[in-house]
């Protein structure tokens, strides 16, 4: 079976500096990013997406198996030391396989069903499951102001803006949560606070009505999990247990940290990379732990993606409704309707059009990427043991590319209205993401995370990032540009003349809105360069003095004892 | 009687007594003297922008973009460093006043303490913004 590295529109072709850093922000408790020219008004009511169920693509479980081999082959023991798969499809599944070390200190193989791996933000699907199974069981609503399930609680949402904010919200992460990327992140277990204290003493500010713009957040995500743990009188780890984990048999799952001794499986070890080779890193803990704790194997993973393929149910098992797990999978929040949007706690991935959810997560030294294709009834989980700048879902891009789980992107088509220039004119700019910190010395990340849009030739834009190569779009409607080559789609929100929101398909977490000139990455380059460039000189200008003046004292003293001895 | 007032000190020991006042009162004048502590606080200013710069990248790149966040000592002691850029600022940007006020120097040395000023005026504003001097 031949293969080529495709392209879904997911990739951002960054340098491998910013992309580090910001995959290394990204890896406490992000991976994914995010056009409308007249947004629909941000939340919106359920939207049922009906999923179209076509013929299984997985015909031959020797081929996939043979396919995923020869995919991680290329990558263990360069792009990872250790990785573990999970591709199902519906309630069956195809391969669960673990490849190469889950420690390279003990040289210990990775099996699919005994390996625990961290899979940090893909947890929080979990934590979105367990919120869709209270609203069925009729203790939580999802339009309801959480503070309402709060009243036991020393945690309390502001009211900072005149509108509540709801569980829909916080499954969209639209609650406008200021973010600091940090789910509360900590070296020492002794370190980990009860949810009710993490939440109470690091409360986030609200910097934008709830429902206006999609702004990642882990504060949101695990206020989701404290609502349930409050609503059911329980706490949130043990309520996932009795509720998700042992209905579908997954045993060796787990949010609790450090991960109990008594706990089923062997736990994977972080990993970094060391030149060529990886060396075993000491792990981390997740205070906010509906937002990232989770510890899984490949085939409990499966286990959970078959529950949602299968409209809630595996064999006789339900965890939800088919009602609840088709409202869970519909649309809660659009951004824009030519760009991925918000499912709930799902959001859409790789081609608009092709009904793919997914989540990415990462724990520091650990990353992962579930996705689901309904209209196939596919699954597939990938996790990694280390942070590679390639993440796990370059290996989910080509399972999906293989097996046709979305369209091959085709050269998108201009559009016949007139205006293109003056309209690329008007996008032209430079833009940063919502959901990086404006506060503190992480708003680095903002500032790498920079995206400069130019005009070029025939109304066509061309997009930089620091570092990046250049990627070029095609306007197919007024406002909204299609990549070439690519699924990746821009979508732009203009008011009055003036670009509000930029929508990137291929980035579902939040938006982009325009910097002020001052805010430019060329000005703070320019004026830090210049500033160190200045500072340097002067030291060295000391510097050179000070030597020459000692130089010249020198030969003084020197002069009368050589005379003298002349 | 010139013998009453020969020390009964080692000859060396008298030298060293001397140096050590010499370079108190030495240091006294210096800290007292406003052209000295304008012309150190831009030295210091040129000096710990590029430290900071220098440490920063160096917690950063050994220690990966999780040190912002735990914060480890090197990061706490490349992080405190912006504040003394701030404060060295203010010294540089004073001095640079006075030394226009009271013809301290040479003119390129004024001049030369002027650009420091405004570069340390320019890069604390960039500090600022990017979020190393929280209020």
């Amino acid at each position: 079976m031949t293969r080529t590295r495709p392209s879904t529109g997911n990739d951002t072709d960054d340098g491998p500096t910013r992309r580090a850093f910001l995959s290394g922000l990204g890896a406490v408790g992000l991976a994914g990013l995010g056009t409308e020219v007249g947004r629909a008004s941000a939340t919106t009511g359920s939207r049922t997406t009906v999923s179209n169920r076509s013929t299984d693509p997985f015909t031959d479980p020797a081929a996939l198996e043979a396919f995923v081999d020869d995919v991680m082959a290329d990558r263990i023991g360069t792009t990872t030391p250790g990785a573990t798969v999970a591709v199902v499809s519906g309630d069956t599944p195809l391969l669960t396989k673990g490849y190469g070390t889950a420690d390279v200190d003990a040289d210990e193989p990775v099996r699919a069903d005994e390996t625990v791996f961290r899979v940090g933000s893909v947890g929080k699907l979990v934590t979105y499951t367990a919120v869709v199974q209270s609203v069925e069981a009729g203790v939580l609503d999802l339009d309801t102001d959480v503070n309402a399930y709060l009243r036991d609680s020393r945690v309390t949402v502001t009211d900072t803006y005149d509108e509540p904010v709801t569980l829909r919200h916080l499954g969209t992460h639209t609650a406008g949560f200021e973010s600091t990327l940090d789910p509360e992140i900590v070296a020492d277990p002794d370190a980990l606070d009860a949810l009710e204290t993490v939440l109470a003493d690091h409360q986030r500010s609200r910097v934008r009505a709830p429902g206006e713009l999609v702004g990642y957040s882990n504060y949101g995500a695990a206020l989701a999990g404290h609502v349930v743990a409050e609503a059911h009188d329980t706490g949130f780890e043990e309520y996932v247990r009795s509720e998700i984990f042992d209905p579908l048999g997954m045993t060796h799952s787990t949010f609790a940290q450090p991960v109990p001794d008594d706990q089923p499986g062997e736990r994977a070890a972080p990993h970094v990379r060391d030149g060529d080779s990886f060396l075993a890193a000491d792990d981390v803990y997740i205070n906010m732990r509906p937002a990232g704790s989770l510890s899984a194997t490949a085939t409990d993973m499966a286990a959970f993606m078959s529950a949602h393929l299968g409209d809630g149910a595996v064999g006789d098992v339900r965890i939800l409704d088919a009602s609840t797990a088709q409202t869970m999978h519909s649309r809660h929040h659009v951004r824009h309707p030519a760009v991925t949007n918000w499912r709930y706690g799902f959001h859409e991935y790789g081609d608009p059009n092709a009904n793919l959810i997914a989540h990415s997560g990462a724990t520091v030294n650990f990353t992962s990427q579930l996705l689901l294709a309904p209209d196939h009834g596919v699954g597939i989980f990938v996790a990694y043991n280390s942070n590679p700048s390639e993440l796990p879902a370059a290996v989910v891009d080509e399972i999906v590319a293989e097996y046709d789980l979305q369209p091959a992107p085709t050269s998108p088509t201009a559009t016949a209205r007139t205006g293109g220039q003056e309209r690329a004119r008007t996008v032209a700019g430079e833009y940063s993401l919502s959901y990086l910190p404006q506060s503190g010395p992480l708003q680095v990340a903002d500032l790498l995370a920079h995206v400069t849009v130019e005009p070029v030739d025939d109304g066509r834009l061309q997009t930089t990032t620091l570092g990046g190569d250049p990627r070029r779009w095609v306007e197919t409607e007024p406002y909204v540009y299609r990549e070439v080559g690519g699924h990746d789609v821009l979508a732009f929100e203009v008011a009055d003349g003036d670009v509000d929101v930029l929508n990137v398909n291929s980035e579902p977490t939040g938006v982009y809105q325009p910097v002020s000139s001052v805010d430019r990455q060329l000005v703070t380059v320019g004026v830090v360069g210049t500033a160190l460039s200045g500072f340097g000189l002067s030291l060295a200008g000391w510097g050179g003095l000070r030597a020459r003046r000692r130089w010249t004292e020198y030969r003084a003293a020197d002069e009368p004892d050589r005379e003298g001895s002349e | 009687m010139t013998d009453e007032h020969v020390s009964h000190r080692p000859a060396g020991q008298t030298d060293e007594y001397d140096d050590r006042s010499g370079f108190a009162h030495s240091l006294k004048r210096r800290l007292t003297s406003p052209s000295w502590l304008a012309r150190a606080a831009g030295a210091g200013l040129s000096g710990v922008s590029v430290g900071f710069v220098v440490l920063f990248v160096f917690v950063l790149g050994s220690g990966g973009t999780l040190t912002l966040i735990t914060r480890p000592l090197p990061m706490q002691a490349a992080l405190a460093l912006p504040y003394l850029v701030a404060g060295l600022t203010v010294g540089t940007t004073v001095g640079a006043l006075l030394a226009w006020r009271y013809r301290y120097w040479s003119l390129p040395a004024r001049v030369h303490q002027t650009v420091l000023a405004l570069l340390g005026l320019a890069f604390s504003w960039q500090l600022w913004t990017l979020g190393f001097l929280a209020v």
